[in-house]
């Protein structure tokens, strides 16, 4: 069979021309970037003008599930709350739920410079590393206690870091920065960290941010910086456009696309009812 | 080393695409090499855990907390045993009525009392959208739980309503589902920026 009429073969099949140009409308603003007006969102804004409002030296724990899978989504907002923080003298310290995570949270603190922008390990930040088991209990035990975990990621002893021995237990934080998966991992935070510590989501999944929605509402979240539109426009408020920026407005065409397939299947189906067919 | 990640990483990421056009022996390898790396890493990860764990605890002299923790985790693996399968009852036993224990008791501020004290009696807000919105938030909410609280069929005055629950659910359904459809689209946008050479 020759290479044409492989190609002939191939096209006439109608979904793969509508794989093609779905392909299209990705690569080509990768290719050749556009501005778009960014909307900013009232709790996108809230979370914005707390982390801001933040005062120097405050504690702040930063639980984040990042796997492989969701980084898209949650990374970029990661980074622009990062690169937000690293203006203040914030002490962080970092958990994860994911086995991936803390290699993710290495990489989310490399693009923002690196380690030494967060100052010094130990002292300013600490890393603590994934903690397996159930989320619920594993974050309600540290609530209570966080010598929970023993070493940190990078296998030192949690007992002999400076800034540990101002967080004898998670509850003696000022606030708790969250990236979570979904509503899965939500939960747990607005349930055991809720209680004790005012809560900011710095990125949610887009399956769990409208589900985070009514915690938002009923006033058990600070603010949430939703995936997509959130950390671009949490990149605006910031004055760092990065990967948010870029990706929102790469994902605005194949959405447009896509919509313009769904009004005109829709319509083909609705004029072959009107004709009578089936 | 560097490069041949990236290289590596770019195989892998084109012909797991190559999945949209036709399923072949190759991008079935690749969601198989997908799935024994996560739960690989996961594993050495929890491992990992288990033994700075356990060399801390063993190294401050700690066998209070120790030894009946391992001893509840060694029972886990009776699950394997066809004879004495139930002994790894009592430690699943335990690990969920903690859970559930510390589930239950923070459930009820942040998701019953808050939630009904936001949908109920949240009328007034900053401006006039978003009272309406919080209107609207109460009567959706209002006919979603008829919905599902009520067996009634679809005929008369309850048929009604329990029609139109049915087109809010179906509308927040939708909204869902597109938030879904973006998050998958972002995934993909990555793969290419990555391809392209973005970052």
């Amino acid at each position: 069979m020759s290479t044409q009429s492989k190609i002939s073969d191939f096209l006439k099949d109608k979904i793969q021309i509508v794989n093609i140009v779905f392909i299209l409308t990705i690569v080509l603003p990768i290719l050749y970037p556009i501005s778009m007006p960014i909307p900013i969102s009232k709790e996108v804004r809230d979370a914005y003008e707390y982390v801001d409002a933040l005062p120097d030296g405050t504690l702040a724990i930063y639980s984040v599930h990042l796997s492989a899978s969701i980084w898209p989504e949650i990374g970029p907002p990661f980074t622009a709350v990062l690169n937000h923080i690293i203006e203040k003298d914030i002490k962080i310290v970092f958990i994860s739920d994911a086995a991936q995570g803390p290699a993710l949270i290495e990489r989310g603190i490399e693009l923002i410079g690196g380690k030494s922008k967060l100052g010094e390990y130990g002292e300013d930040w600490v890393l603590l590393g994934y903690l397996p088991g159930a989320f619920e209990v594993s974050l309600a035990t540290f609530m209570e206690d966080s010598s929970i975990y023993s070493k940190d990621y990078y296998g030192n002893l949690v007992s002999e870091l400076p800034l540990m021995s101002k967080l004898p237990a998670g509850k003696d934080a000022d606030v708790f920065l969250g990236n979570v998966g979904g509503i899965s991992t939500l939960e747990p935070v607005v349930r055991q960290a809720g209680p004790y510590l005012p809560i900011v989501v710095c990125g949610i999944s887009s399956s769990g941010y409208s589900l985070s929605m009514p915690y938002y509402e009923a006033g058990s979240l600070v603010g949430v910086v939703p995936p997509g539109s959130g950390g671009a426009a949490y990149e605006y408020m910031s004055g760092k456009p990065g990967l948010a920026m870029q990706t929102q407005v790469t994902l605005s065409f194949p959405n447009l696309f896509m919509v313009l397939v769904i009004i005109l299947t829709n319509m083909s189906f609705l004029l072959k009812k009107v004709r009578g067919g089936t | 080393m560097a490069e041949l990640e990236f290289v590596v990483a770019a195989v892998v990421t084109l012909v797991a695409m190559s999945m949209a056009f036709k399923e072949s022996w190759l991008s079935r390898i690749t969601e198989h090499l997908a799935l024994g790396v996560l739960g690989g890493y996961a594993t050495v990860a929890s491992i990992k855990y288990l033994i700075d764990t356990i060399s801390t605890q063993v190294a401050g002299a700690d066998y209070i907390n120790l030894i009946p923790a391992l001893f509840i985790g060694v029972l886990l693996y009776f699950q394997f045993s066809k004879e004495y399968r139930w002994v790894s009852g009592i430690p699943t036993s335990l690990l969920l009525g903690t859970m559930l224990g510390l589930l239950s008791s923070k459930t009820i501020r942040p998701q019953i009392i808050e939630q009904i004290t936001a949908t109920v009696f949240s009328f007034s807000g900053a401006d006039a959208m978003t009272s309406f919105n919080n209107i609207i938030i109460l009567i959706t909410t209002a006919f979603s739980l008829f919905f599902f609280f009520f067996s009634a069929g679809y005929s008369g005055t309850s048929g009604k309503l329990k029609q139109f629950a049915r087109y809010i659910i179906m509308l927040s359904l939708g909204a869902s589902f597109g938030n879904m459809y973006m998050g998958v689209v972002t995934r993909l946008i990555d793969r290419f920026m990555f391809l392209l050479g973005v970052y």
